[in-house]
């Protein structure tokens, strides 16, 4: 069991939250029709041993996404900022 | 004007559960007679916007989504960052008037009172209670009057709001119209294990 520290609502259990997937892996621009540009971005993950930056939401909280930073090895959560204040080319710490 | 039917109308037996004499470890009532008012805004005039309401309101608008600020009878909420409910009485003529009045550019304002259901628990054990299915610590030190958490229970959303008077355990647990059967299932079996009661809707 996780527990995420929400910026919004403090630290809860993982069952009020969603995964929404990678999110350091950005998408080609709409125009572009690559099929393999489009299968890379949708199917392939790196997977990582160590940090992963991920999106989730809460949910059952405050409804809100979020841009955490997670050890997949040990589990802990480095950094959670709100989704919206997090570039898609954010360091560490979202920003 | 026709009466606001409870989604609990067909499964509401007032009366004890569980052990039938002794004190009532957990007392359940359903809350009838409350309006709840959406306010969304936006980032940008959501501070003003918060003035405007606090001038209306005569109190201030939390800042958080941990805390609620009560006063006059009402709630105040903040659900979301740029999110707010506020609750109060049916017959809350200020709110009645806000739903109805334009808003303005800078605001959404939704009554949504019907599509939730308002259940009190309270008693010794109200958050033993509750914390056979709410993740979130109840204890006075942490959640003390006032203190709110929407979470999830019996994989429910749920609001839950401590109310008044302080030194007593009161809670007050919003759940969606359409989930409140199931939800009244969950509690009132729970609550049979403590012994309780279950009075007349207010
Ligand atoms: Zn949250």
């Amino acid at each position: 069991m996780l527990r995420i520290a929400c910026p919004y609502c403090g630290e809860r259990d993982q069952v009020e939250f969603t995964y929404g997937g990678d999110a350091a892996s950005g998408f080609p621009a709409l125009a572009d029709a690559d099929l393999d540009r489009w299968t890379d971005a949708v199917f392939i993950r790196d997977n990582p041993r160590g940090e992963h930056r991920e999106l989730w939401q809460h949910q059952h909280g405050c409804r809100q996404w979020l841009y955490v930073v997670r050890d997949t090895v040990t589990h802990a959560i480095q950094s959670v900022v709100p989704a919206r204040d997090a570039s898609p080319a954010a360091g560490a710490d979202g920003r | 004007m026709p009466e606001q039917r409870s989604a609990l109308a067909a499964v509401y037996r007032p009366g004890r559960i569980g052990a039938p004499e002794g004190p009532a470890a957990v007392i359940l009532s359903e809350r009838l007679s409350r309006t709840l008012v959406q306010v969304c805004g936006w980032r940008d005039s959501f501070p003003q916007l918060c003035r405007g309401l606090e001038a209306l309101l005569s109190c201030a608008i939390p800042g958080d989504g941990l805390r609620a600020v009560s006063h006059a009878g009402r709630s105040i909420f903040r659900v979301g960052p740029e999110r707010l409910w506020v609750a109060g009485a049916a017959d809350d003529d200020l709110l009645r008037t806000f739903v109805t009045q334009a808003p303005g550019e800078d605001a959404v304002v939704t009554e949504i009172g019907h599509s939730r259901t308002v259940v009190r628990v309270a008693g010794a054990q109200a958050r033993t209670l509750l914390n056979r299915g709410l993740p979130v610590d109840l204890d006075h030190s942490v959640f003390p009057v006032d203190a709110f958490a929407q979470s999830v229970i019996h994989h429910i959303p749920v609001l839950v709001h401590r109310t008044g008077p302080e030194g007593e355990a009161v809670f007050d647990v919003y759940v969606t119209r359409d989930y409140a059967v199931s939800f009244w299932e969950w509690l009132t079996r729970v609550a049979q294990a403590l012994g309780g009661q279950i009075r007349e809707a207010e």
